[in-house]
């Protein structure tokens, strides 16, 4: 992969004397609106407690905690595409044609 | 993207599976079984709900870290990575509790009370267990990050990598609820 940068930019480096540019807040705030949606979807799925309703949940927080707190959505299309159909593709396999022959034993 | 950064994506996306993997034959087997034990009259929801969030609140604590890190601002990186660390210790003492309720309860990998299937145990403590095993390198790895800080060493893109492990602990978790304690 030619894109890959062999070493971190220097504004990166934590050690400089000094703040390099003022955070501003809505960074901070972004995280906080993204932790009390997934508050939010946690307490909708214990109060509804239905298997679809726990399903949808899930997924919208590991969505939510990949896109936001990990930043994948601001990685290239093509390498989030990589990591979305290796985990969605494969657990589909799992869960979608495995599990259910748990039920024919 | 940084090599490191994508190193820590290629180990999350297959340990995420060996969690997808877990789960799946988690729910193979409790599928196939006839005395599946109620989880709601073994746990204490309300102990693993506390949990749950004290695991996301630890996650935005680390989103802030990254965030601070980025902006070079190393006295709130050092606070929110702090508060981190908190969280995670917070999470390993309350399953430490969960775990001796459960044994408490009679919960064996090799035994259930009450004639329950005894893949419910073992299930329990291979999953939560491995999760919390995670759980115990993200805090080593999080007293790292907070020491190459305090001694003005490191990277944001370090602390960045940090993070995304820590968010993967999160993540799983988010699965492990559902499946184990909410289905």
């Amino acid at each position: 992969m030619s894109t890959i940068d062999s070493t971190p930019p220097a504004s990166d480096v934590v050690a400089a004397s000094g703040p390099s540019e003022p955070v501003s807040g809505p960074d901070y705030v972004r995280y906080w609106n993204a932790w009390l949606v997934l508050l939010g979807i946690t307490a909708l799925m214990l109060f509804m407690s239905s298997t679809a309703i726990v399903v949808v949940g899930m997924s919208a927080k590991a969505v939510i905690i990949a896109a936001w707190f990990m930043h994948l959505k601001q990685e290239r299309f093509d390498f989030i595409l990589y990591v979305a159909v290796s985990i969605v593709f494969f657990s589909a396999i799992l869960f979608g044609l495995i599990l259910p022959d748990g039920q024919v034993m | 993207m940084s090599w490191q950064k994508l190193m820590m994506w290629w180990f999350i996306v297959t340990d995420a599976l060996l969690f997808a993997g877990f789960l799946a034959s988690y729910g193979f087997t409790r599928a196939g079984s006839s005395n599946w034990p109620d989880a709601s009259e073994v746990f204490s929801i309300p102990l693993i709900t506390a949990m749950t969030f004290v695991l996301i609140t630890s996650s935005a604590f680390m989103a802030c870290a990254v965030a601070a890190a980025k902006a070079g601002d190393r006295d709130k990186l050092m606070r929110y990575l702090l508060l981190t660390l908190g969280g995670g210790a917070t999470f390993l003492l309350m399953q430490a509790i969960e775990w001796a309720m459960a044994i408490g309860h009679g919960v064996r990998p090799w035994a259930m009370p009450d004639g329950g299937d005894h893949a419910f145990g073992a299930y329990f403590f291979l999953v939560t267990g491995f999760h919390g095993m995670h759980v115990v390198i993200g805090l080593i790895v999080l007293v790292v990050t907070l020491l190459n800080a305090i001694n003005k060493r490191g990277s944001a893109n370090g602390v960045e990598v940090a993070g995304l492990y820590w968010h993967f602990v999160d993540l799983v978790w988010v699965f492990i609820f559902g499946c184990y304690y909410l289905l």
